[in-house]
């Protein structure tokens, strides 16, 4: 259900956000270019709220769940790539970066933006290509969804009614 | 007992029917729940959304437009990704907002499943599988868009 409604607000974001922003490849067409950013924001949006919906699956209060899900999403930010570039990272926080789920959908509008135009070396120079494609990073990005997807799922079957 | 009640406890022999049934008996419940009577909330997280849509298009007015033929210049493009930084801030922290209305219906999942109106995995089932679907579909368009570029 709230896949419908993430849908409707990545459509809206997208909207407001590409022509305000000039957010648009020159190599593609306009449309691709709605739809690709459309779908990266629809994808990070449901990854960020399967984070949310594990957290208040598994543990037992909101103060809690919102303690550890801000937790998570702050230092996934924080490796993302978008502060501080990969390749001026230091060691342990480079090799930290893998984890965060942030990183991949940073890099695919990163990869959707800059490919193919003069701006592209920017991608290389900062490390933002590994992995190196828009599918790459959005198959990880659904790879970890399934797997936050199936721990929510067997945490709704550990659900407990208490009184 | 009617072959349609929700009410028949999970141990019990069912049909493919009943449980699909079920499932969007489970459906259409959160739909309403979570939705259709909770639109206050509905209409609440899409004006923050757009809102702040409006005010990182307006902090980073057209930086990925360009005059000059060459394109962007590196320095451009490096704002042009602090954009980027900050839709991703919006598409990983407003789902916070949701909290409440997972552990709402966590409420019901716990008190229903308790009755033995149907079974914990179906809820599960209907949470999860059409987010999983709809994924896989983003996936494959993109990956359709990828070789599009690369031809």
């Amino acid at each position: 259900m709230e896949f419908i409604f993430l849908i409707l607000t990545a459509i809206v974001e997208a909207a407001i956000v590409i022509p305000m922003c000039a957010l648009i490849n020159p190599v593609v067409s306009e449309s691709i270019n709605f739809l690709t950013i459309t779908s990266i924001l629809i994808m990070s949006g449901l990854v960020g709220s399967t984070i949310i919906l594990c957290c208040s699956i598994w543990l037992p209060t909101q103060d809690l769940s919102f303690l550890v899900g801000s937790t998570i999403v702050t230092i996934s930010l924080s490796l993302c790539g978008g502060f501080l570039p990969y390749t001026s990272m230091p060691d342990v926080p480079h090799a930290l970066q893998w984890l965060s789920p942030i990183k991949y959908s940073f890099q695919a509008m990163a990869l959707a933006l800059l490919n193919g135009t003069s701006a592209e070396k920017v991608i290389d120079l900062a490390g933002y290509n590994t992995p190196g494609t828009i599918t790459e990073n959005m198959c990880i990005l659904g790879g970890i969804f399934i797997v936050l997807a199936i721990l929510s799922a067997i945490g709704m079957t550990r659900v407990k009614e208490v009184r | 007992m009617s072959s349609y009640s929700i009410g028949q406890r999970d141990d019990l022999p069912t049909c493919a029917g009943h449980k699909f049934f079920k499932l969007s008996i489970l459906f259409r419940r959160n739909l309403l729940n979570q939705y259709v009577r909770n639109i206050t909330n509905v209409v609440a997280r899409l004006l923050s959304y757009s809102g702040l849509s409006a005010i990182i298009g307006m902090v980073f007015w057209r930086v990925g437009a360009t005059d000059s033929n060459a394109g962007l210049t590196f320095q451009e493009a490096d704002i042009l990704l602090r954009a980027n930084l900050f839709l991703m801030n919006i598409s990983y922290l407003l789902p916070f907002s949701t909290i409440p209305v997972f552990y709402a219906d966590k409420r019901f999942l716990a008190a229903e499943s308790a009755l033995g109106l149907y079974p914990k995995r179906m809820y599960g089932i209907s949470q999860v599988s059409l987010q999983i679907s709809d994924s896989m579909s983003l996936a494959l368009y993109i990956n359709i868009f990828e070789n599009h570029i690369n031809e």
